[in-house]
C-alpha cells in the first residue's frame, strides 16, 4: 500500500472483487460493505506497518521462540 | 457438609479433599448443582460432563481411601473453553460448523495433565465463534453475561471461562489467548488470569485460531491457585511444534517471596493513550502500592498491534478458507466478514509483519535487561454493555470489538508471560484489570508480584453475588 494512500472506494472495490473471485468466495451483497470496511481497516494497518523501516538482515519469525 | 466449596479456592478444595474433610464426590455434586442454579443467569457453560465428573470424583475418593497420593488438584472441579478437546465430546470452538464434527478421541494435552493431577472436569464453556472476538458474545449460543452486572459483556474470547470462575461455578477454568482472550475477560470479570510464555504449554487438542499466537491459559480466584494449576499443566509436548523443550519451572515455591529487589516499571506512551482515566488509574494504583517510580516505553507498540492484527487476520483466514468457500452461511456474519477480508491480505504484508515481530522482540528484550516486570492496562475501560458496538474512549468514538484488545495484542505478539490482576473501585460494580508483564519464561516473577498485591489486598477476585 502506498504510504498515505487515501483508499479510494474504487481501489477497495477492485481489491475486493479480484480476491473474491480468485479465492472463490461468495458473499451476499449485504456483506460487501462490511468486508470493505474491514479491508479499509486492514489497509490502514498495512500503512502503519510500512511506515517503519526494517533492515534487510531482520528475518521473519515463522515458528516463534519467546 | 460444612466446607464452603462454593467460595473455596482450588487449593483449599484440594487440601480439604486430601485431608478427608470433604469427599471429591461431594465437591463434584456441589459444582454440578452450581451449574444447574447459576449458569442459567450467565450462560457460561455449554456442555456438562456430569457422568465423567462423578466417575473421576469417585476414583479420587477411592485412591485416597487406599492411602495413595491423590495429586495436587485432587477433587478440584474445573471447566474448559469449548475449543479444548474433551474425549467423547464434539469440540465446538463456539461454532455451528464444528457441531458436525466427530467427537474428540482424546483429551487435550493440558486437560490430560489436569486429570493426572486429580482435577475433576465438569464441562465446556462458551466463547466467541472460533475465538475471533474480544466480547464473549456468541452468535449461536448467546452471550455470556458478566456475573458482576449481567447487562455487560464478559470480554472474550474466553468469556465463559472467566464468568464461570467469577460466578463461583468452578474455582478455575482453562481458556486460550491469541491476542488477549484470557487477559481481557479476566479483567472485565474480575478474576486472575495467566497467559504463560508462548511455547510453554502444549496446544495439542486445542482447536486453533492463529498458530503464531495461540496460547493455552487459565483463570482462578487466587494467585496460589494460578501457580498451583499452572505448575501442574507444565510439560514439554513434542507434538506441538511451538512447544519449547524446557524443564518444568515451578512457580509455587517462590510465590510468596514478595517484590523486594524486583525492578518494576510502568509502560508509557502507547499504553497511556486511548483509555478511560479509570483504566489508567488502575495501573497507577498498582504502581503506587508497589512504590514504582520508573517508566519505560515499548517502541512502536502501535505498529506491533497492527502487525499482530495482520498476522491474525491472515492466518485465521487461511485456516478457515475452505469453510468460507463451502459453508459461509453457517458462520457468525461478523466473523465471516473479518475472515473474508483477512484472506485478501498479500503474503508480502504477512512476511513483513513477521519481520517486524523479530525487531520488536529484540527491543523488548533490551528493555527487560534491566526491568523485571512491566505494568500496563489490560483493557481501555470497564466492560461495555452487551450488544454495544461503539464506545466513547479518551474523547473519541471507537469500536468496542477492536479496541478491547489494544493493550494486550502488542504483548502476546511477542509471547511474553502475563498475569492479569483485578481491581475494584468503591461505588463501581464492574472491575478493571492490570497486566503484569514479564520477560520470556519468567512466569514466576509476574505471579510473585500478583501474590504480593493480593496479600496487600490491592487486588482480589471475590465470587460475584449474582
Amino acid at each position: 500500500m502506498a504510504q498515505n494512500a487515501t483508499y479510494e472506494d474504487a481501489t477497495l472495490d477492485a481489491w475486493y472483487d479480484a480476491l473474491m473471485n480468485l479465492l472463490d468466495l461468495a458473499t451476499a451483497a449485504s456483506d460487501r460493505a462490511t468486508v470493505l470496511a474491514n479491508l479499509r481497516f486492514i489497509a490502514h494497518q498495512i500503512d502503519l506497518l510500512d511506515s517503519w523501516p526494517l533492515d534487510n538482515t531482520i528475518e521473519p519469525a515463522p515458528i516463534f521462540r519467546a | 457438609m460444612s466446607f464452603d466449596s462454593f467460595r473455596a479456592s482450588a487449593s483449599a478444595v484440594a487440601r480439604a479433599v486430601a485431608a478427608r474433610e470433604i469427599t471429591a464426590v461431594e465437591v463434584a455434586e456441589a459444582a454440578l448443582a452450581a451449574i444447574a442454579t447459576r449458569n442459567r443467569k450467565i450462560n457460561a457453560v455449554t456442555v456438562v460432563t456430569a457422568a465423567r465428573a462423578r466417575r473421576k470424583a469417585a476414583a479420587v475418593d477411592a485412591a485416597i481411601a487406599r492411602g495413595e497420593q491423590p495429586g495436587p488438584l485432587a477433587g478440584v472441579p474445573y471447566a474448559v473453553k469449548n475449543l479444548f478437546d474433551i474425549e467423547g465430546i464434539v469440540t465446538r470452538a463456539g461454532a455451528r460448523i464444528n457441531a458436525d464434527n466427530q467427537p474428540a478421541q482424546a483429551d487435550a494435552f493440558v486437560v490430560s495433565r489436569l486429570e493426572s493431577a486429580g482435577a475433576v472436569l465438569v464441562g465446556g464453556l462458551n466463547m466467541n465463534e472460533f475465538a475471533y472476538g474480544f466480547t464473549g458474545e456468541n452468535f449461536h449460543d448467546g452471550a455470556t453475561l458478566n456475573p458482576h452486572d449481567p447487562r455487560h459483556i464478559t470480554g472474550g474470547s474466553s468469556g465463559g471461562s472467566a464468568a464461570a470462575v467469577a460466578a463461583g461455578i468452578v474455582p478455575f477454568a482453562l481458556g486460550s489467548d491469541t491476542n488477549g482472550s484470557v487477559r481481557v475477560p479476566a479483567a472485565l470479570c474480575g478474576v486472575f488470569g495467566l497467559k504463560p510464555t508462548y511455547g510453554r504449554l502444549s496446544r495439542r487438542g486445542l482447536f486453533p485460531f492463529v498458530a503464531s499466537f495461540d496460547h493455552a491459559g487459565l483463570f482462578a480466584r487466587s494467585t496460589e491457585d494460578l501457580a498451583r494449576i499452572y505448575d501442574a499443566m507444565q510439560s514439554y509436548d513434542a507434538e506441538d511444534p511451538a512447544c519449547v523443550p524446557r524443564q518444568t519451572e515451578p512457580t509455587l515455591p517462590t510465590l510468596s517471596e514478595g517484590t523486594r529487589g524486583l525492578r518494576i516499571a510502568v509502560a508509557g506512551d502507547y499504553f497511556r493513550r486511548g483509555a478511560d482515566p479509570a483504566a489508567l488509574g488502575a495501573v497507577d494504583r498498582i504502581a503506587a502500592a508497589l512504590a514504582v517510580q520508573r517508566g519505560i516505553n515499548l517502541p512502536q507498540a502501535e505498529i506491533a498491534r497492527a502487525a499482530a492484527y495482520l498476522i491474525s487476520a491472515a492466518e485465521g483466514a487461511a485456516l478457515h478458507l475452505q469453510r468460507l468457500q463451502t459453508r459461509a452461511a453457517d458462520f457468525d456474519p461478523s466473523v465471516r466478514d473479518r475472515l473474508a477480508a483477512g484472506a485478501m491480505i498479500p503474503a508480502s504484508v504477512v512476511v513483513r509483519a513477521q519481520r517486524f515481530r523479530a525487531w520488536f522482540q529484540a527491543r523488548a528484550r533490551a528493555i527487560f535487561a534491566d526491568v523485571d516486570v512491566i505494568l500496563a492496562p489490560a483493557t481501555p475501560c470497564r466492560a461495555p454493555l452487551i450488544g454495544q458496538t461503539m464506545m466513547r474512549i479518551d474523547g473519541r468514538e471507537a469500536p468496542v470489538r477492536a479496541e478491547l484488545g489494544i493493550y494486550t495484542q502488542p504483548i502476546s505478539f511477542i509471547g511474553l508471560p502475563v498475569c492479569t490482576v483485578p481491581l475494584w473501585t468503591t461505588g463501581e460494580r464492574l472491575p478493571l484489570g492490570v497486566q503484569l508483564i514479564g520477560p520470556a519464561w519468567r512466569e514466576d516473577l509476574v505471579l510473585r508480584v500478583a501474590q504480593a498485591l493480593e496479600a496487600a489486598e490491592i487486588v482480589a477476585a471475590p465470587v460475584a453475588p449474582l
